[in-house]
């Protein structure tokens, strides 16, 4: 199976688009995922924002300098195009999606992938990206520093305060059942 | 940066009567595969689309600005560049033509200068 290096040279050196398509391939699922956990759930606007990132990634493949792993530059641009997103749509998407918590409890029969998604929904974007890079793309808190430009003490600090988040809503949930 | 570091390490132990890594790990894990054949195909797609179009359209603009040079350069020619540039040979030709003969008559007797 050839490298990501190997394919990159390849579409840059003959605009081999069978090399990108492969790269797309690859990489898909982990941005469109990360990306459905960004907009708590909303998968046609994930799905979306990942083929504008993958279209970014077609034109700015060139400028990649290979510092990072192509995932977490992947990430990284994934990341600012859903912020561009919701600056244009002064995020009212996301606020609509954000409602959706309050239904856990009736949704008992929901999907593990549905209920991280809802999950996600109660904390804020900034911990929501950070908390998915970490536990969902298993990125170490230096590739999280390089994909949203956070400094280490703030990711830190986010992994931490949306874990008290989360712990005080699964106790909530389970005072009430 | 290295305050930053201390910050993050007593951040590191304030999660210690948090919810285990592990367990968070468990629950926000990418569970579901995400079905590839139809997202990649479409994404490629709309890729090639969208490049295609933008050559297009850059290719619209470069023939547009060359017309529109042609065209500029036409009408300055014909309204107000040519004009001004006849009314300047017709009001100064005895001036020019007596410059051209000077200039010729100086260029033959250099000339015949060297020859002697």
């Amino acid at each position: 199976m050839p490298s990501d290096k190997e394919l990159i040279a390849l579409f840059l050196a003959h605009q081999d688009h069978a090399a990108f398509t492969l790269l797309v391939k690859r990489y898909q699922a982990a941005i469109r995922q990360f990306l459905r956990r960004l907009s708590g759930g909303n998968h046609a606007l994930a799905d979306d924002v990942a083929q504008e990132t993958f279209l970014l990634m077609y034109r700015k493949l060139d400028t990649f300098n290979g510092m990072s792993a192509l995932s977490t530059w992947l990430h990284k641009i994934a990341y600012h195009c859903y912020l561009h997103h919701q600056q244009k749509n002064n995020g009212t998407e996301s606020l609509e999606y954000l409602n959706i918590h309050d239904s856990v409890n009736e949704q008992q029969d929901a999907s593990a992938d549905v209920l991280a998604e809802q999950l996600m929904s109660i904390l804020n974007l900034d911990e929501r990206v950070v908390m998915t890079l970490f536990f969902s793309a298993g990125m170490s808190h230096s590739e999280i520093v390089l994909a949203t430009d956070f400094p280490l003490g703030t990711v830190k600090s986010h992994i931490n305060r949306a874990k008290q988040k989360l712990t005080e809503y699964i106790a909530t949930q389970d005072e009430i059942k | 940066m290295n305050e930053l570091s201390d910050n993050s390490d007593a951040v590191d132990q304030s999660t210690q009567s948090l919810m285990s890594d592990d367990l968070l790990g468990q629950l926000l894990q990418y569970h579901a595969t995400v079905s590839d054949e139809e997202f990649v195909n479409t994404t490629v797609a709309k890729i090639m689309y969208q490049e295609r179009k933008r050559q297009l359209i850059l290719v619209c603009f470069g023939l547009f600005g060359v017309l529109s040079f042609c065209f500029l350069i036409d009408a300055l020619s014909l309204s107000h560049a040519i004009a001004s540039f006849g009314n300047v040979l017709k009001t100064n030709l005895p001036l020019i033509m007596t410059g051209i003969t000077l200039t010729l008559g100086a260029w033959i007797i250099g000339n015949e200068a060297d020859l002697i």
